[in-house]
This record gives C-alpha cells, sequence and structure tokens, in this order.
C-alpha cells in the first residue's frame, strides 16, 4: 500500500483528504503534523481543527466513556 | 458544518495507528441469535449460494441454491435465526431468489423467512438480519476512504479475519466479524427492537401453522398493511437514531452536526428557566422544539475558555425534558439557549453545570400507540382512503353571510 505525507496514510485516503481540506488553510502534512502534537483533545477553538482534533482524539481510551474495550482488545490491524 | 474533519480526523487516526477507531462506546447491533451467514454470488448467469452456521456449511448453484440454505437453516422454529449477509445487495439477491421459487413448492417456508428477514432488515435496530458493512461502519471508522468501507473484504482485513476458510470461501469471516461487531454493552434500549422481533416472527409461525389462513407472503399488502408497515419502518429509523444520541462518542460526533449541543447553565433567572451557553454555534434545534436535558451535576466545572469534549451521564445525572424557548448569537459570538422545564425537575441544577442537549427521546410507547391509532383509522369504514374509493362529491347549503362575505371580496 503506498504511503505518502506524513505517518501511514494510503494514497487514496490521502487523496480524499486534501479534498476535504481544501479552503481550511491546511494541507495533509499540516493536519498530520497539528493532530500528531496535539496533546489536548479539545484545544483548538477554530472549528476545522476542532473537529479534526475532536475526531483524532475519540480513538483515546477514557475511563468514564469506554464500555467495551472490543476495539482496543480484539482489533488488529494484519 | 464540520462533521467532515471530525470524521477525518478519526480516519487519519486509524490510519496513522492502523487500527480501527470507535464511533461508539456500545454495541449499536444485537447480538446475533444463532446465526446464519450467507454469500451469493452471481457467475455465468448462475447463481451460487453458500451458506454457514460455523458447524455446517453448504455450497449450491442454480436450483440448488436454496436447497443448500435449508439444509443449513433447516425448518422455521419458534425462535427465529439472525441472519447475517456482508452487504444489501446479498440481502437482495436472496430476496430474488425466493421469488423465483414457485409457490406450494419445496422451499416455500425457507422463502417465506427470506421474505421476513427482507422486511426485518427495513427496521433499523432489528436484530434478524446483521448486514455487516453498515454494522461496522457504525462501530468503528477506518483508515481508508468511505467508498472503501463498503466493502467488506476491507473490514475483514482490518479486523484481522484474513484466514479464508477453504469450505466456505464466499462466507469467510462474516461470523467471526458479527461476533466482534456485536460485543461490547448494547445500546440501551435494544431489547424493544428484539421484542418486535420476537413478535414479528411469532406473527409469521402463526400464519404459516393456521391452515385457514388465505394470506401469504406472495399476497398483495392492502393499503392498511402497507401504511402501517411504512410507519413502522418509519418508526424504527426514528427510535435507533435518537437512541443512538445517548451513546457518547456518537453524540460527540453529533455536536459538529447540530443535533447534540454541549453548553453551560449561566443562569436560572425564574424557577423552571434554564439560559445556557453552547459550546459553539452550530445548532440544528428550533425554538419550541421538544427537548432532552442532561445535566452533569458531578462534573461541575467553571465555564471553560474553549470548548470542551463529549458527557457521558451517569445514573445520578438529571435528564429532564424542556422546550427552547429561544437559540439566540450574543454580542460576543456565543449561541445562548434558553429552555423551560418543570420548576422542580430543575431544582437542583445551578450556574456551572455542563449540559447536555438534544432533541427529546423518542418513546417506542408513544409510536407503539400512534400506529394502533393509524391501523384503526384504516380499518374504520368510512375511511375512503383504505377503502381505495374516492368520495362522491356532494353540495351543502352556503350560509348566507359566508355568501355575502365571499361575494365583498
Amino acid at each position: 500500500m503506498t504511503t505518502q505525507g506524513v505517518g501511514r496514510v494510503p494514497t487514496a485516503l490521502a487523496e480524499f483528504a486534501e479534498q476535504q481540506l481544501t479552503g481550511t488553510g491546511l494541507d495533509l502534512a499540516a493536519a498530520l503534523t497539528l493532530l500528531t502534537a496535539s496533546e489536548h483533545p479539545y484545544g483548538p477553538a477554530n472549528s476545522v481543527t476542532a473537529a479534526l482534533t475532536e475526531g483524532w482524539h475519540s480513538a483515546d481510551p477514557d475511563p468514564s466513556t469506554t464500555t467495551t474495550g472490543a476495539p482496543a482488545d480484539q482489533d488488529r490491524r494484519v | 458544518m464540520s462533521v467532515e474533519h471530525y470524521d477525518l480526523g478519526q480516519r487519519l487516526r486509524a490510519a496513522v495507528t492502523g487500527r480501527p477507531v470507535p464511533r461508539s462506546c456500545h454495541a449499536l447491533a444485537l447480538a446475533p441469535v444463532d446465526p446464519v451467514a450467507v454469500a451469493v454470488h452471481h457467475a455465468a448467469g448462475r447463481v451460487t449460494l453458500t451458506a454457514t452456521d460455523a458447524t455446517t456449511t453448504r455450497t449450491g448453484t442454480g436450483r440448488d441454491a436454496l436447497a443448500a440454505l435449508h439444509a443449513v437453516h433447516g425448518d422455521p422454529t419458534d425462535t427465529h435465526r439472525t441472519l447475517v449477509v456482508a452487504d444489501r445487495a446479498t440481502l437482495r439477491a436472496l430476496t430474488a431468489l425466493a421469488r423465483s421459487t414457485p409457490p406450494g413448492g419445496p422451499h416455500e417456508q425457507l422463502a417465506e423467512v427470506l421474505d421476513w428477514w427482507q422486511d426485518r432488515a427495513e427496521h433499523p435496530g432489528s436484530g434478524a438480519v446483521l448486514v455487516l458493512t453498515e454494522a461496522c461502519q457504525a462501530r468503528w471508522t477506518l483508515g481508508v476512504t468511505p467508498t472503501e468501507e463498503h466493502r467488506f473484504t476491507t473490514w475483514r482485513t482490518w479486523l484481522g479475519l484474513t484466514a479464508t476458510d477453504p469450505h466456505a470461501p464466499g462466507t469467510s469471516g462474516l461470523l467471526p466479524a458479527a461476533a466482534q461487531v456485536t460485543a461490547g454493552t448494547p445500546l440501551p434500549g435494544l431489547d424493544t427492537a428484539a421484542h418486535q422481533d420476537r413478535d414479528s416472527w411469532m406473527a409469521l409461525r402463526s400464519r404459516t401453522v393456521t391452515p385457514a389462513h388465505t394470506r401469504t407472503w406472495r399476497s398483495r399488502d392492502t393499503r392498511a398493511r402497507a401504511a402501517l408497515g411504512l410507519a413502522s419502518r418509519s418508526d424504527a429509523a426514528e427510535l435507533m437514531a435518537s437512541r443512538t444520541l445517548d451513546d457518547p462518542l456518537v453524540a460527540a460526533r453529533e455536536a459538529h452536526t447540530g443535533n447534540v449541543v454541549h453548553a453551560v447553565l449561566t443562569a436560572t433567572p425564574e424557577p423552571g428557566v434554564l439560559e445556557a451557553h453552547a459550546d459553539r454555534l452550530t445548532c440544528r434545534l428550533r425554538p419550541g422544539a421538544d427537548l432532552t436535558v442532561t445535566a452533569h451535576l458531578q462534573r461541575a466545572l467553571p465555564v471553560p475558555t474553549v470548548p470542551t469534549g463529549p458527557q457521558q451521564a451517569t445514573p445520578a445525572d438529571p435528564r429532564v425534558s424542556a422546550v427552547l424557548s429561544s437559540a439566540t448569537v450574543t454580542g460576543d459570538g456565543r449561541l445562548a439557549l434558553v429552555m423551560a422545564a418543570a420548576a422542580r425537575s430543575v431544582a437542583a441544577l445551578t450556574p456551572g453545570d455542563r449540559l447536555t442537549v438534544r432533541a427529546a427521546a423518542v418513546s417506542p410507547a408513544a409510536q407503539a400507540n400512534a400506529r394502533r391509532t393509524l391501523g384503526s383509522r384504516y380499518r374504520h369504514r368510512g375511511n375512503w382512503l383504505a377503502a381505495g374509493t374516492a368520495p362522491a362529491p356532494a353540495r351543502r347549503g352556503v350560509p348566507l353571510d359566508v355568501a355575502v362575505a365571499a361575494a365583498d371580496t
């Protein structure tokens, strides 16, 4: 699977992401840099970056909200 | 709307980590009941069907296709079995197979079960049929494009189910994927759908075993039956959409569509009146809308300087009904909500409490009552819509004052 830019983003997703980011002032590399560096899930006040980071950090386990644990325990990409 | 960017954030996270990202904390589908997985393939104008229930696997082609499914499913009993398929295309192929069987043939009962599965598959939340690509998309996001998520092979890879069963290549991974996507705590309220599945199945069984019953699954629906069927499907979709908002991860996403608003209570100017500032301007709720407001008393925080995240309700958090009186943008660019509720229900709330505001939760009891009323109206003799005959036009005398008023205008 071909990757592009920062991280391991497949080409098809990278192209899709660039389309979604059009007009936001961000490109994929900038978005990934922002996301991988963000520590606080809900910090940025800008609506685009806030939405991106909230989606990114929705994967983080939170004892108060995670009740299943299924994805973390069972799912592995091979 | 920023929900596309929320989804993109999830996709990028999944791509970078190589793991699916959860979209919900709860299982949004009921655990399958004695599941039967089915795959259908078309090649050279012939249909090949593979069915398996993990212990028995059969494959049939052409006229033997339904015989293979019958060998695995067996004759219908008092308990329905869950059909597990990869996508809706498989479901449509099975329905076509059922309709191609001759009336009164050896697979008549199985064809009726296939028709029942098709019917239940149109009721979101039902556990009679598990369409895996849809169930998986509701539960997780992958590091691929949305189009690629429509293919079960993508899910099979990401869920680590690549091992191919040489005896059932078409159904490989279906049952393990069904187990994974339904694992965990089910969404509260899904048991209502299970009851409806059971009731519907018993209705089917009573039609099957009653010789005097003239209606079969091949009979054309009456107007009343069609109308009630449509209402039942609409109600199921509405109820499921409402219930999923109770999941904190779904609610976090829906905050970006405006269907859920996270806010901070700023004042209670008089008993029963709540004034709150929303975290963001996105809001689909309109003045006059009935609301369900969850107050997170145990997490009472000062008004944050930045938007905060999803809130998980605890049993101690009061959940009250309210009506949205107004939603206005203040001079400093914030969305201010004013809500009216019963004074006693919100007496414990104090400024600073976090609120999760959404449209009023749908009541399945109210839906059932509405369907009963609809049914009685369709059965009423005077209902010309149900009878299919237009009423004869009739002239009536016009009161003099109405005629004079009409002449003046």
